[in-house]
């Protein structure tokens, strides 16, 4: 209970608190058709408080279109809108549009579709007395009602007199009439009429749909007001119809073009005569065929200017006068037959021409003049085509009254140059196809000569060459392969033979075309058969040369071997005995580098690098060896000349620092296998000293073999300085080489030439044949206060 | 008869004075006595040499090298002076040597005389420093050739340059690439006496050293020496005492008023020196030699060649020595050979004690052709001033050379004056040369560019570009008279100036021996002089000394190992 009760007076609150106060009429408002009523709160007009929001609920009307009209003198302390909808002012609202536009008075296209239409107070200015009557009415009415007086002066002001109209017939002159002036009243009038028309129109499609059977006065008042307009509107119609044929007619005198441009119109007015009075319809007719005198000639001009081959097109269509003659009520003339028909046979022969000139074009471009060595089945197959066109004879030519007018002379000529065009292609192909097969005959059995023969002879089918232009790089291309595949093969002789052949051939279609590039592969191939010579035999010489470079035995045998020769001699150059005797000694040169160079240069390195790597394993014959390749050598490569030195006992080994040991070998210089043999080394001295003469301690380290004796017996057999003998005696000291100093003997003080050539050479004997490394150096004594 | 006792009083005067003299004359205990002839002081200059060959030796006792080398009792040794030898690198051939920077100077002292009573009181710290090095080093480089220590050094280190020192005061010598470079050979080539940057270069002597004895104060121009506090010098004094010529020099020894002779007369052992209960004595290699220079001016190349081959070498050496006579003149070399006078008969230039004869370097031509006489003039006129040492040297000779048994009588010798020398009033000059190395450096400039004037040692050399100038050969600045603008010879005084100068400028060994074998044989062809022997060199001590303390071997300075002398406990 106690819930309820406090339910109740928040409901109550909640009421008393809302923004929009309703105001409810008493008496109840009605949606039935009647006057303004007054819309009161019983007796008295509602108060208005100013700052509060008032609102009335509407019924919906009876029907559709129907207007609510508002009308009150507070409106100019309020303001107000009418909705279909309203939730005190909650959510959105769609303010219906006020049709009247003023003050005291709104009118409100009302819905139907709600139970309650609703007038808002949203704004009310000052506390007033709310003075309201309401009205519901049909739309049409109420808009027929309020512009009713002006659409009957529209009518008023926009009828056209019929004067002229009304007049005219048979003999009526016409041209008497100013047209432009009539026209220009008429058709002003005729387009506010016509908006007034539209109105209405819009106006009765808002009419009840049982308006017609009812008694409603405004309604008939409407419809005779409504007949009266249309009766004004068909007559400016009509009027302005024939002001405008008239009018037309006589724009186009002397421009039969124009006239005929407007036969449409004219057959229009004058199939639809019976609209107008029947005096005007027949005064036009007359006035129409009297124009249409000149039109089979007019048409006529046309055809006989046409000279080109094209479709006859005639401007405006003769079809124009098919119906206009009847519809003046007259026949054809027999001569737009003829016309029509030479015109018909003009253009369909004019496309066959076209047509077949195209098919032989077709056939015709099926031909690459330029196609390279065309196959048997080029020509013939587009000879079969040929054969299948064939080309008809102009009839149009042969139509009497007209065969003479230059189109049809043109066609008649155009057919039989036609005619001729196909029957030369045909021959020509003809020809064509019997020389391609020889062709691709001669071709097929590599005889490039009998093609080249063969083309030469054709005068008559020069077109020929075209397809043929690379026959003579073919040719040379041939020739070329063949030698190179010589070359390749290394067929030197022949392939040189083949070379000289090339170079003397001139059997070619365009000798002077094909001369440069000849010539440029006559050089070619003689390059490459210089290069192919050359390679072999550096291939050859170089395989030799790998094969044998550690090789020992028979040194100088090596070098009498044949590769050293080139493969093959040439024999020929096309520049001339000069450049085959460069060639030749280039290939010399080469292998005689090669001979005296490389092939020494790589023996004498691995040779050597076998001996140092074991000095004991045939170590002197390893040295001769590099020895005897080192005669051959005639390179520059310092390193070289300095193994075979250092191989060669003969050769003083240098020593051109002071006080730094250098290796150097002992070798034998007999060749007693078990036997005893004499070594020899020498040193060439040549220590830069800015001593004019120089002095020198040579120390020189020896193998323990050779100096382990020493004690008891000289270790040398002879120590020369530039052949002269040194002993010891006087200042020289030749100290013994024992285990105490390492083996190594002192020669001091050993005098140098300043320039020098100073050569030590020691000669000792040993019961063997083997290599020694011995180890010498120099220095300069010092002077010594004691 | 008054005037009788005046006389008789003096003379018991002269003799008590004598008397008190010889009986109570203070002793030479702790004291090295050498004599030196009065006028001819010794001077002191450890990188010249000079013509007083007791100059050279006293540089031994006063200079430190950075090495020293002395002799030992198995010969040469190098000693630490003052620098020690750190490495040797064999590849860069980069010498390290650690300086000694805490040895000092001489002039960190000062040192007084009062008679025998000397006081050394310390006036400073003068350290010895790379600076002193490297200002000795530039004046060898100065000095050039006229110094035999710029040859051993330039032959090693061309630049005569050192880095450093470091932190460790060590430095670096880059020596030349051309050798191997053993520890002994380095000590070699640095073992130039060093003398401080404050040196006083324009003094004839050089006082202030660092070796092992300092300078007192010169008396007459002439210092002793006090061992330096040093040092490790064993005797503490060393005197030199002057006496009018070398004649005296013997009995002075023998009457114990010195206590070193380091050269006796002749060379020979002395028959009043005999007493080996009072003496010893040690020899060495020739360090003198006498030879006649002809002047050119005078004799034309054949009259010289005559001359040379009129003088017999050999016999004038048998007269020298008395040889097979009662009274001859014993001799014995630092090898031990007695009496081998032949060996020391000279054929060439080079003496033959000299290496370059001694090594077959230089080869002699006998001279065995019989003298062509008729070229000679009348009397050749030889020369001699006796008044500058050697005495009696000079008189023995002069007595022989007059000796017509000798010289055919074409030799007219006699002694005269300086000035008669110095004006070239001569055929001929007798002249004995002393101080002369017997080893690589032999100085040529000593014959060749001496100034012809006894009373000084003047070496007229002049340097252009890399050559001897001309001017050296003027016929008023050499014995010889060499002129080389005489039209007759002047194109071999021009050579022989080049080979001269060849042989004493060059550092490398191969020249020196070339240039000794060019002037040796151009000067034969010239000749220029008569080489006629040598003066053995035999150096006496009293007992006072221990005589195994005494080292001398060979070329090694006589007074290089003074300082290891030692004194035998007295009896």
């Amino acid at each position: 209970m106690t819930r309820t009760i406090l339910a109740i007076a928040i409901a109550f609150i909640l009421v008393g608190c809302s923004t929009y106060k309703e105001l409810k009429p008493d008496p109840v408002l009605t949606s039935a058709e009647r006057g303004y009523v007054p819309v009161t709160d019983g007796e008295k007009n509602f108060q208005l408080k100013q700052s509060d929001k008032y609102f009335v609920k509407f019924p919906r009307p009876q029907q559709e279109y129907f207007y609510l009209v508002l009308t009150t003198p507070a409106a100019a302390w309020t303001r107000s809108f009418f909705t279909a909808s309203f939730d005190d002012g909650a959510g959105t609202i769609l303010k219906i549009k006020d049709q009247a536009g003023r003050d005291s008075v709104s009118v409100y296209a009302i819905d139907t579709t709600t139970q309650f239409s609703y007038w808002v107070i949203d704004s009310v200015s000052k506390d007033t007395q709310l003075p309201l009557t309401y009205r519901y009415l049909p739309q049409w009415r109420y808009t027929f009602e309020t512009k009713f007086s002006e659409y009957q002066k529209i009518l008023e002001e926009n009828v056209v007199a019929r004067t002229i109209y009304e007049a005219i017939n048979p003999a009526y002159d016409v041209d008497g009439i100013n047209i432009s002036a009539a026209v220009s009243e008429l058709r002003p009038k005729n387009g506010q009429l016509k908006e007034m028309h539209k109105e209405l129109l819009k106006l009765e499609s808002v009419f009840p749909k049982n308006i017609a059977a009812s008694k409603d006065t405004a309604y008939r008042e409407y419809a005779a007001f409504r007949a009266r307009v249309n009766d004004e509107l068909q007559f400016q119609s009509n009027y302005d119809d024939v002001l405008s044929l008239f009018q037309k007619e006589a724009e186009t005198r002397g421009n039969m073009s124009a006239f005929l441009g407007e036969a449409d119109y004219f057959v229009k007015f004058l199939t639809s005569a019976k609209k107008y009075r029947e005096p005007i319809a027949n005064k036009a007719k007359a006035v129409l065929l009297a124009r249409l005198d000149g039109a089979l000639p007019y048409y006529q001009n046309q055809v006989r200017a046409k000279e080109d081959l094209s479709a006859i097109e005639l401007s405006p269509s003769p079809v124009v006068v098919d119906a206009f003659f009847p519809a003046c009520e007259t026949r054809l003339p027999e001569g737009f037959g003829q016309l029509k028909k030479f015109v018909e046979l003009c253009n369909v022969e004019v496309v066959v021409v076209q047509k077949t000139e195209a098919k032989i074009d077709e056939v015709a471009a099926t031909i690459d003049p330029k196609m390279p060595w065309p196959l048997d089945t080029y020509y013939q197959d587009a000879l079969n085509k040929l054969l299948r066109i064939k080309v008809a004879e102009s009839r149009a030519a042969q139509v009497p009254e007209y065969r003479d007018y230059p189109i049809a002379v043109r066609l008649g000529q155009r057919v039989a140059g036609l005619q001729k065009k196909l029957e030369d292609l045909q021959s020509m192909y003809q020809q064509a196809a019997t020389i391609v097969q020889q062709i691709n005959t001669l071709k097929a059995a590599g005889d490039i000569k009998g093609v080249i023969g063969l083309l030469r002879q054709q005068q008559r089918a020069a077109f020929l060459l075209k397809h043929y232009t690379d026959v003579d790089v073919i040719s040379l291309t041939t020739q070329k392969n063949d030698v190179s595949a010589r070359i390749n093969s290394g067929q030197w002789a022949a392939a040189e033979s083949r070379l000289r052949d090339l170079a003397g051939d001139r059997d070619y279609l365009q000798y002077t075309a094909v001369a440069p590039k000849k010539d440029q592969t006559v050089k070619k191939l003689e390059a490459d058969i210089f290069d192919g010579v050359k390679r072999a035999s550096e291939a050859r010489v170089t395989a030799f040369a790998a094969a044998n470079q550690t090789v020992i035995d028979d040194v100088p045998g090596l070098y009498a071997d044949s590769v050293f020769v080139p493969v093959y001699q040439l024999s020929f150059s096309s520049s001339g005995a000069a450049d085959l005797k460069q060639k030749r000694l280039q290939i010399d040169q080469y292998l005689d580098k090669i001979k005296t160079v490389q092939f020494p240069e790589s023996a004498i390195k691995a040779i050597y690098a076998l001996f140092q790597k074991n000095p004991k394993d045939r170590g002197v014959e390893k040295a001769r060896a590099i020895v005897e390749h080192g005669k051959f050598y005639k390179g520059t490569d310092k390193k070289i000349r300095a193994i075979i030195d250092e191989c060669n006992p003969a050769v003083p080994k240098s020593i051109t620092h002071a006080k730094d040991y250098r290796e150097l070998y002992a070798l034998p210089v007999s060749s007693s296998k078990s036997g005893t043999n004499q070594y020899v080394f020498r040193i060439r001295l040549n220590i830069p000293s800015d001593a004019e003469y120089p002095v020198y301690d040579v120390n020189i380290k020896l193998p323990q073999e050779v100096a382990e004796h020493a004690r008891t017996k000289t270790w040398y057999d002879e120590i020369t300085i530039n052949k002269k003998v040194i002993k010891t005696e006087g200042r020289v000291r030749i100290t013994a080489p024992t285990a105490d100093n390492g083996y190594e003997a002192q020669i001091s003080p050993v005098q140098m030439d300043k320039a020098g050539n100073n050569i030590l050479e020691i000669k000792f004997t040993y019961p063997g044949l083997k290599v020694f490394e011995i180890s010498a150096m120099a220095q300069v004594p010092i002077i010594r206060k004691n | 008869m008054k005037k009788q006792y005046y006389y008789v009083a003096a003379a018991i005067v002269v003799l008590a004075a004598v008397a008190v003299y010889i009986f109570w004359k203070p002793g030479l205990s702790d004291r090295i006595v050498i004599p030196y002839i009065a006028h001819q002081p010794p001077i002191v200059d450890p990188h010249l040499p000079n013509a007083t060959p007791l100059s050279d030796k006293l540089d031994e006792l006063q200079f430190d090298g950075l090495f020293n080398v002395v002799a030992g009792p198995s010969g040469i040794v190098y000693e630490d002076g003052l620098g020690e030898l750190v490495s040797i690198d064999s590849v860069t051939n980069t010498i390290t040597v650690r300086l000694k920077g805490a040895k000092r100077w001489h002039d960190s002292y000062q040192a007084t005389a009062d008679g025998d009573k000397v006081t050394i009181a310390k006036t400073g710290d003068h350290f010895f420093t790379p600076r002193d090095l490297a200002f000795t080093l530039k004046r060898l480089q100065a000095l050039g050739s006229l110094s035999p220590d710029y040859i051993l050094v330039a032959q090693a280190v061309p630049t005569m340059t050192f880095a450093g020192p470091d932190a460790q005061n060590e430095i670096r010598f880059q020596f030349r690439g051309d050798r191997v470079w053993k520890e002994t050979d380095v000590k070699e080539v640095l073992s130039f006496k060093i003398i401080p940057e404050n040196a006083d270069l324009k003094s004839a002597s050089l006082r202030n050293g660092s070796g092992a004895y300092l300078a007192l104060p010169a008396a007459n121009g002439v210092s002793s020496y006090w061992k330096s506090p040093d040092g490790n010098a064993n005797i503490s004094r060393v005197s030199l005492s002057p006496f009018v010529d070398n004649s005296t020099f013997t009995t002075e020894f023998r009457n114990g008023n010195i206590n070193v002779l380091l050269e006796t007369p002749f060379g020979c052992i002395t028959p009043i020196l005999q007493d080996q209960q009072k003496f010893f004595c040690k020899s060495n290699i020739s360090t003198t030699f006498f030879g006649l220079l002809m002047n050119t001016q005078r004799l034309s190349r054949e009259q010289r060649n005559a001359l040379r081959q009129m003088i017999d070498t050999k016999a004038v050496v048998d007269r020298f020595f008395k040889v097979s006579t009662g009274q001859q003149r014993h001799i014995i070399d630092y090898k031990g050979n007695y009496d081998n006078y032949s060996n020391y008969l000279n054929r060439s230039i080079f003496p033959s004690s000299s290496y370059y004869v001694e090594e077959g370097i230089v080869t002699p031509v006998p001279n065995d052709a019989a003298p062509h006489l008729s070229v000679l003039p009348d009397t050749v006129r030889i020369k001699a001033c006796v008044n500058f040492g050697f005495r009696e040297e000079y008189s023995e000779l002069i007595e022989i050379l007059n000796d017509p048994a000798v010289t055919h009588g074409k030799v007219r010798a006699t002694a005269v004056q300086n000035d008669d020398i110095k004006a070239g009033n001569y055929d001929a000059v007798l002249i004995a040369f002393t101080g002369y190395r017997s080893n690589f450096l032999f100085d040529m400039y000593d014959i060749f560019f001496r100034e012809p004037d006894f009373s000084l040692y003047k070496i007229n050399l002049g340097v252009a570009g890399s050559g001897a100038e001309p001017q050296a050969f003027q016929m008023d600045r050499n014995f010889f008279r060499l002129d080389s603008q005489n039209p007759s010879e002047g194109g071999d005084v021009q050579q022989l100036l080049k080979y001269v100068y060849g042989f004493m400028a060059t550092s490398q060994i191969g020249d020196k021996q070339a240039y000794a074998q060019k002037t040796a044989s151009l000067e034969s062809d010239m000749a220029l002089g008569v080489w006629l022997f040598s003066l053995p060199s035999l150096a006496y001590f009293n007992r006072q000394f221990d005589s195994a303390s005494v080292d001398m071997y060979g070329v090694a300075s006589q007074l290089s190992t003074a300082k290891k002398w030692k004194e035998l406990p007295q009896k």
